[in-house]
């Protein structure tokens, strides 16, 4: 190894100034192109997130539905009918009391139609309905595959499939099903609204963007490292 | 072994194995923005962005290698940042590989400099 002296000497030729003002120009430069991937990650992810969090009308979601469209706050514009209804048997309410579920199918100003969960009754009890277009706003699901086996009870549907209840309502139904949130008409004695079961999950992280930015960081402190081997060898070779 | 031909040797895996992940991912990158939608956000595949990153952290490795390789030759710094560059360039790192090889095999033989 060296001494001080000898590299401090050998830092203080052309060669090795030139050496240097590059390297301060090069770790700037890698500074700051880390800097930008770090804020690009940041707006990618603040972007994914507010497309994520707002609302859409169930006419834009595609059909059939993608993974990321689960969980997604839709809006729509239609009717209920009360005859395509169904109790969906053995569901909790939001505060976990056993009862049914209410589905119902829901026609949109488009034509098409799709399951609708307006909400929880306890067992059997009767509840009020309006027909009148109504403006809705609730969480999509995926259909539900789980007791796909166990058929109906009693007149009671078990899962809430669009594929089943399309048969069962003989209507053409959208993918999946929307569990209601609100409604802008006020009915007494309506069904209790539920949670629903998926609800929006964070956005995928933007690796590349991230990475990138440590790894341009990563660069600059390994030209650091280059220009003081560099500096060490040159000392070496002088003494 | 002497150093000189064990960093060749790292110079050449490196050089290889992050050719070839540059290749892949290059010709992958621009099937998918000519073919495919790459050019909007998350239409890119999962695996893409896998291979972008190894790329980058692979590249880091041949980094090392070759500037192990630039000091023990005493290369200028020219001929280092090019020998640098060629790790970013699909395909280049092939051609680096190949002069430096056919570079040490017709020099004289001589001790490497003493650490």
């Amino acid at each position: 190894m060296p001494r001080g002296s000898e590299l401090w000497s050998r830092a203080h030729t052309l060669t090795s100034i030139l050496a240097l003002l590059s390297l301060i120009a090069v770790c700037v430069l890698f500074f700051f192109l880390g800097k930008w991937q770090w804020d690009r990650t940041q707006d990618i992810l603040d972007a994914k997130r507010a497309a994520s969090t707002a609302a859409v009308s169930m006419t834009d979601v595609f059909q059939p539905m993608k993974s990321e469209d689960y969980g997604r706050t839709v809006t729509a514009f239609g009717a209920f009918s009360s005859l395509d209804q169904v109790r969906v048997a053995s569901r909790l309410s939001s505060e976990s009391v056993a009862g049914e579920w209410i589905v119902s199918s829901f026609t949109l100003d488009t034509g098409r139609s799709v399951a609708v969960v307006r909400g929880w009754v306890p067992e059997g009890a009767v509840f009020a309905t309006s027909e009148q277009q109504v403006n809705i706003k609730g969480v999509l699901q995926p259909s539900e595959s789980f007791y796909d086996s166990a058929g109906d009870q009693k007149g009671k549907v078990v899962v809430i499939d669009s594929r089943q209840l399309s048969e069962l309502w003989n209507a053409d139904l959208l993918d999946g099903f929307i569990v209601m949130q609100d409604q802008e008409l006020v009915i007494a004695n309506a069904p209790e609204l539920v949670p629903p079961t998926i609800a929006t999950g964070d956005v995928a992280f933007p690796l590349q963007n991230f990475f990138y930015a440590i790894q341009w960081w990563i660069f600059a402190l390994f030209a650091v490292a280059v220009y003081v081997r560099w500096l060490i060898l040159g000392s070496k070779l002088r003494t | 072994m002497n150093k000189i031909s064990t960093a060749l040797l790292a110079f050449r895996i490196m050089a290889w194995v992050t050719g070839v992940v540059l290749a892949v991912a290059s010709v992958w990158a621009l099937y998918g923005y000519v073919l495919l939608n790459y050019g909007t956000e998350g239409g890119k595949p999962f695996l893409y962005s896998i291979l972008w990153i190894a790329h980058g952290w692979l590249y880091f490795a041949y980094l090392i290698a070759a500037v192990n390789l630039a000091f023990l030759l005493r290369f200028p710094i020219f001929k280092t940042l090019a020998l640098l560059l060629a790790g970013t360039i699909p395909f280049a790192s092939f051609y680096a590989d190949f002069v430096m090889h056919r570079y040490v095999g017709s020099r004289p033989v001589k001790q490497a400099p003493t650490r």
